[in-house]
């Protein structure tokens, strides 16, 4: 079956008698277009929003994390090492 | 429409700002005056920038900006419409009705009739002027399914301003 094309759909659709429908859809566009005052400033930059707002937030706890476990983890190594040091050093000098 | 993949970011503004005025008609047909049209487009346009990293390229900006557009108008519609409800469910508006000669009026109010899918077909095609296929590719839905619809809108819409001419006499 052949497809309607834009106009024979739009034309059989607005046939009513003693009405219009383009009239109101032009008095609205109309109206539209007389209050129409530009899209202004637009931000430059794309917006941050949802998580990505609290980027740089998370980024930081995550650093400051890592640094402080990494340098606990460190420190328990050194004190281990210096531990078993001084046990050996004990044990030669008894 | 055109396919511009260069750079996502530069042509989603582009698009916004070529579309503009077309977005502007759209949020005048869903709001009930013109602060609250302006209100939506700004909406609008901030919401195209903040969703800018999330575009893909996979359609083109136009399609994207429009599905952005609309999906918008829809929420706002439904927004307003709960908090409408709340307002009667309160006590009488406070605002005076508005005038029914009015033609622009008069559609406006028709539009809010209709549902939520009908008034995003008649907005592309009629505000943003969009062909049957680029209003299919905007929704995710056959151009058989945007004819129809379209054309069952239009008799609602009729009917709607037929029975509202018939009161007025």
């Amino acid at each position: 079956m052949r497809r309607k094309t834009d106009r024979e759909a739009g034309a059989s659709a607005s046939q009513a008698p003693g009405l219009e429908l383009d009239l109101f859809f032009r008095s609205l566009m109309e109206a539209a277009d007389a209050a129409y005052r530009g899209p202004g400033e637009l931000p430059a930059q794309p917006l941050a929003t949802g998580w990505r707002r609290y980027r740089f937030l998370l980024e930081s706890v995550a650093a400051a994390a890592i640094i402080v476990l990494s340098g606990a983890w460190l420190a328990s190594r050194i004190a281990e090492f210096s531990f078993m040091l001084g046990e050996f050093l004990i044990f030669f000098a008894t | 429409m055109t396919d511009s993949r260069s750079d996502p970011g530069v042509s989603l503004r582009e698009a916004l700002l070529a579309l503009d005025r077309r977005i502007w008609r759209m949020a005048y047909a869903y709001s009930r005056d013109p602060d609250e049209a302006a209100d939506l487009a700004q909406e609008i346009r901030l919401r195209v920038l903040e969703k800018a990293p999330s575009f893909s390229g996979r359609s083109s900006a136009e399609t994207w900006v429009y599905r952005v557009a609309i999906n918008k108008c829809r929420d706002f519609a439904r927004s307003k419409r709960r908090s409408l409800e709340r307002e009667t469910a309160i006590g009488p508006e406070v605002e005076a009705p508005v005038r029914d000669e009015d033609a622009a009026i008069a559609l406006r109010e028709a539009l809010s009739a209709l549902g939520a899918r009908q008034r995003q077909l008649v907005s592309l095609r009629e505000f943003a002027g969009l062909p049957y296929r680029d209003i299919a590719e905007v929704l995710g839905v056959s151009v058989g399914t945007v004819e129809s619809g379209l054309f069952d809108a239009r008799r609602k819409l009729l009917k709607l301003l037929a029975g509202r001419e018939a009161k007025a006499k």
